[in-house]
């Protein structure tokens, strides 16, 4: 008999899964939300209910992000959890449009950094891409739509890593997610 | 990535793929449309003659067109078709009900198709089962994408422009007539699998079973008909 | 000066992923390709275009069904063949 396991999970406003458009039961007067047991195998929704541990979080940006819980044997995938059933446990309320832009900004700014220490042959590229990151992560913080903040705070996550790969290669890179999951541990308050 | 088009859309939910709560186990119940058959199969068994009139106006314009998408000249797939009718019209004692009407008669119409090849001695088998694939290499134009020396190797260069109102704009008469001709214009084989699967509705395994190909195989098909489809009415959207 | 590292990280690009596309919608990737696939979708605008746009034209395409009914001549063909198949002939 497995543990049940807290992880997390981004999905659209109103609890509704991004690829599945299934609408999750939500939480009610304190309760967790109901167990969903995932369907049988076949159609972009296969073989059970997704969720992302902390380390993976700037991978699956959307606009709400909830503390899940997972019920069975846990199956690893490349950056994600995946169980046969699960539950909404609460919303992560600091998960914001306004977090989003800020982690957008953050970024952004790693980009840059990554690209100023580029070598000479390859600084005009780390900058390009160093630019597109500041481009996205201002127009996120000029718009009043979550889903562009959201987005934006994704892509620029995206840039910062691909630019720290560019740069100087795989640990880099690896480093920049972990510095961007550990920004959004510490922001969102939902340390270990 | 490029400066292109910085604010894009929200992306609409997906249609439903739903994680139901218990496994759905009783048969589904009948749509309108298979009662409606069930109940003209049940008359025309009965020698209903406008029974027979409605079956042959719900499905002579899907038999010609398959017949068509097999290759067949006009003439030609209206003889096919008139074969077909009276075919199922001699096995319709034989026919349990386990596909749909429509497939059963796509099957009719199959075999009277290889029938009438091998009767007119062709060497070369009726081309949606040989050939007529079409160009292998990517679905999208490769200078649709970034190269090597750009900031964003194999990510787009020139992105997709979003469509506005899809629905509304591709239900018009205009755009069906439009998706007729590139339907025409797609090589044999993919007509045939977006036909069958898009147009007619048949589900993956029908399909493989009346052209006679593998999943994969069938999949492949599927997809370069239905991305030369989408480039086509991008063309004509964003025209 | 070709890029030396961007195929270290395991990713699906946006040239891969228009070839993915149907093989997505049936549900017929891999795992890990699904898996590689739905990160991508997360970050990829355009990507999500492009599947709206594929998705789009697939929900058209039963708007290109032939409706034509037989000509009079081939009508009363059929109509003769099927009172020959009914009175048992």
């Amino acid at each position: 008999m497995s543990e049940p396991t807290v992880a997390f999970k981004f999905l659209r406003p109103g609890a509704i899964g991004p690829f599945s458009g299934f609408r999750w039961p939500q939480p009610e007067g304190g309760e967790a939300g109901s167990w969903v047991e995932a369907a049988g195998a076949g159609g972009p929704c296969a073989g059970g209910v997704h969720a992302c541990e902390r380390r993976h979080l700037p991978l699956w940006i959307w606009e709400e992000l909830w503390e899940v819980e997972l019920d069975g044997p846990l199956e690893p995938g490349l950056a994600k959890l995946r169980a046969r059933r699960g539950r909404l446990l609460h919303r992560i309320e600091r998960w914001s449009p306004l977090t989003a832009k800020s982690f957008a900004g953050a970024c952004a700014g790693r980009a840059a950094e990554h690209a100023a220490a580029a070598r000479p042959d390859e600084a005009r590229v780390a900058a390009g891409m160093a630019a597109d990151g500041a481009t996205r992560a201002n127009t996120a913080e000029a718009s009043a739509d979550a889903y562009v903040a959201a987005h934006g705070a994704a892509v620029s996550a995206y840039i910062a890593a691909m630019t720290a790969l560019r740069v100087a290669g795989r640990e880099a890179f690896d480093a920049e997610r972990a510095w961007q999951a550990d920004w959004l541990t510490a922001e969102l308050g939902i340390g270990v | 990535m490029s400066a292109l088009a910085a604010e894009a859309p929200a992306w609409r939910y997906r249609a439903a793929c739903l994680e139901s709560p218990q496994p759905v186990e009783e048969k589904e119940p009948l749509t309108t449309h298979e009662r409606e058959d069930a109940e003209l199969l049940s008359a025309l068994r009965g020698g209903d003659e406008s029974a027979f009139t409605e079956l042959v106006r719900r499905y002579h314009g899907p038999l010609v067109h398959l017949a068509r998408s097999f290759g067949a000249g006009e003439a030609v797939a209206e003889e096919i078709v008139q074969e077909t009718w009276l075919g199922a019209l001699r096995g319709l004692d034989r026919f349990e009900q386990r596909s749909s009407l429509k497939t059963w008669l796509f099957g009719i119409l199959k075999n009277q198709a290889r029938a009438r090849a091998r009767r007119e001695r062709r060497t070369v088998p009726f081309s949606a089962f040989a050939g007529g694939e079409g160009s292998d290499g990517p679905t999208v134009a490769a200078e649709r994408f970034q190269g090597d020396g750009d900031n964003w190797p194999d990510h787009w260069a020139t992105p997709p422009r979003p469509w506005e109102d899809p629905h509304r704009r591709l239900a018009s008469l205009e755009a069906r007539e439009q998706l007729r001709s590139a339907i025409a214009a797609l090589p044999e084989r993919q007509r045939a699998v977006v036909t069958l699967r898009d147009v007619e509705g048949l589900d993956a395994a029908e399909v493989c079973e009346l052209l006679e190909l593998s999943e994969g195989n069938q999949r492949v098909l599927l997809h370069r008909g239905r991305a030369a489809m989408r480039s086509t009415l991008e063309g004509l959207i964003d025209a | 000066m070709p890029d030396r590292h961007h195929t270290e990280v395991e990713e699906v690009t946006c040239r891969e992923f228009v070839e993915l596309v149907t093989d997505y919608l049936e549900g017929a990737l891999p795992d890990r390709r699904l898996e590689l696939v739905e990160q991508h979708l997360v970050m990829c605008d355009w990507c999500k275009t492009y599947l709206e746009q594929f998705e789009a034209t697939v929900e058209a395409l039963p708007g290109a069904a032939e409706s034509e009914s037989p000509s009079r001549e081939a009508e009363r063909a059929l109509l003769a063949g099927f009172r020959e198949w009914r009175a048992g002939g």
